[in-house]
């Protein structure tokens, strides 16, 4: 163990000193080391009056929440489970973004194309990606949460060309 | 710099024990794990300004914790496992509350019996009444004071720190360290 901490390092080591958090040893080194250095200890006594000022804390009853505790049995039950409560829910969300995305996609190659290739007939509908990274299966939840709220948000905006004209095998619905 | 490595001391190899007995089907480790653990966690909570729920959020922190017990890699010590899984349900109770966060309410019904024993430290004690010292915390910033009591009060290296604070290492000692700086100006004004 080495003791020949400058004094960043023996700063850093009083709150753990105060606390009583650091090695036996090094506890003892550095008390050696605070007690030749009014500063240090200056600095360590006022570490500790601020520690003591902040150890209260709220009443806790540990009875009331030991009860409320799952048991070990119902945890490894609960693992144990094939299915997720809300593996459908997660499904379903999952392909409704995906179609909104294929709508959204869609809209975009149809307005590039019409803006590109004026009278051009658009090649069917290709097969649309999404280039988010990641396959859609393995977004997270919240993941999924914020794109929804992305697609939605991109409902509230203007179309570029509001009188673009739609090939028919592109319209919704077709 | 490196910080300090922090003593894995009979708490934590306790701790890792009883995961291991109560994951085992021994219910009475579970009292003893929340025996040692709920007052920090309760103090934490009260120190993110969450003092009128604490019962609560900590109740559903070891409800939350005992419920994913084999996520516990062991990788953090337990405690600090535990304060990030708090630290999310604070979050999420004032998400869905939409209110802002509050300073800690002051506790102003006099000195906190301080811990004596040398001259020093008996000088500040004469200097500052606990409720200063609580005040010039209360003027950190909401992570600053996180990081600082998370220093002081638990003890905690910076590495355990950056892991409940969604923080860095280095963030967490500069936060400290203007922390610090920031409440002995206050205490000198």
């Amino acid at each position: 163990m080495r003791e020949d901490w400058d004094e960043g390092e023996l700063r850093d080591r009083l709150p753990l000193l105060a606390a009583g958090t650091l090695a036996a040893d090094e506890g003892a080194a550095v008390r050696a080391r605070v007690a030749a250095d009014p500063a240090l200890a200056e600095e360590l006594a006022l570490v500790g009056a601020l520690r003591a000022a902040h150890l209260d804390a709220p009443v806790v009853d540990v009875t009331r929440i030991v009860a409320a505790l799952p048991s070990p049995a119902s945890v490894r039950a609960a693992r144990a489970a094939p299915v997720r409560a809300d593996e459908g829910l997660r499904v379903l969300r999952l392909a409704r973004v995906a179609a909104v995305a294929m709508v959204v996609a869609v809209g975009a190659l149809t307005t590039y194309m019409n803006a590109t290739v004026p009278g051009a007939s658009p090649a069917p509908a290709a097969r649309a990606e999404l280039r988010l990274g990641v396959p859609l299966d393995e977004l997270s939840d919240e993941q999924l949460h914020a794109l929804e709220a992305e697609i939605r948000a991109l409902d509230g905006l203007p179309a570029e060309e509001p009188e673009a004209a739609v090939h028919p095998a592109l319209e919704l619905g077709a | 710099m490196p910080d300090a490595p922090t003593a894995a001391p009979e708490a934590e190899l306790e701790d890792r024990a009883l995961v291991a007995r109560w994951q085992g089907g021994d219910e009475r480790a579970a009292t003893r794990l929340v025996e040692m653990h709920a007052p920090s966690v309760a103090r934490f909570v009260a120190s993110l300004g969450e003092r009128e729920g604490a019962a609560e959020l900590v109740q559903d922190t070891f409800v939350r914790a005992f419920g994913s017990l084999d996520t516990w890699r062991g990788e953090a010590s337990f405690r600090s496992w535990l304060f990030t899984i708090a630290r999310r349900l604070v979050l999420d109770r004032r998400r869905s509350a939409r209110r802002q966060r509050t300073i800690a309410s002051l506790d102003d019904e006099g000195a906190t019996e301080l811990a004596g024993g040398d001259d020093v430290l008996g000088g500040v004690i004469a200097a500052e009444s606990a409720v200063r010292l609580r005040e010039a915390v209360a003027t950190l910033t909401p992570t600053q004071r996180e990081v600082f009591l998370l220093r002081v009060v638990e003890g905690m290296s910076y590495r355990e720190i950056a892991g409940v604070a969604a923080t860095t290492e280095g963030a967490a000692r500069v936060h400290y360290h203007n922390a610090l700086r920031t409440v002995r100006d206050y205490l000198d004004a």
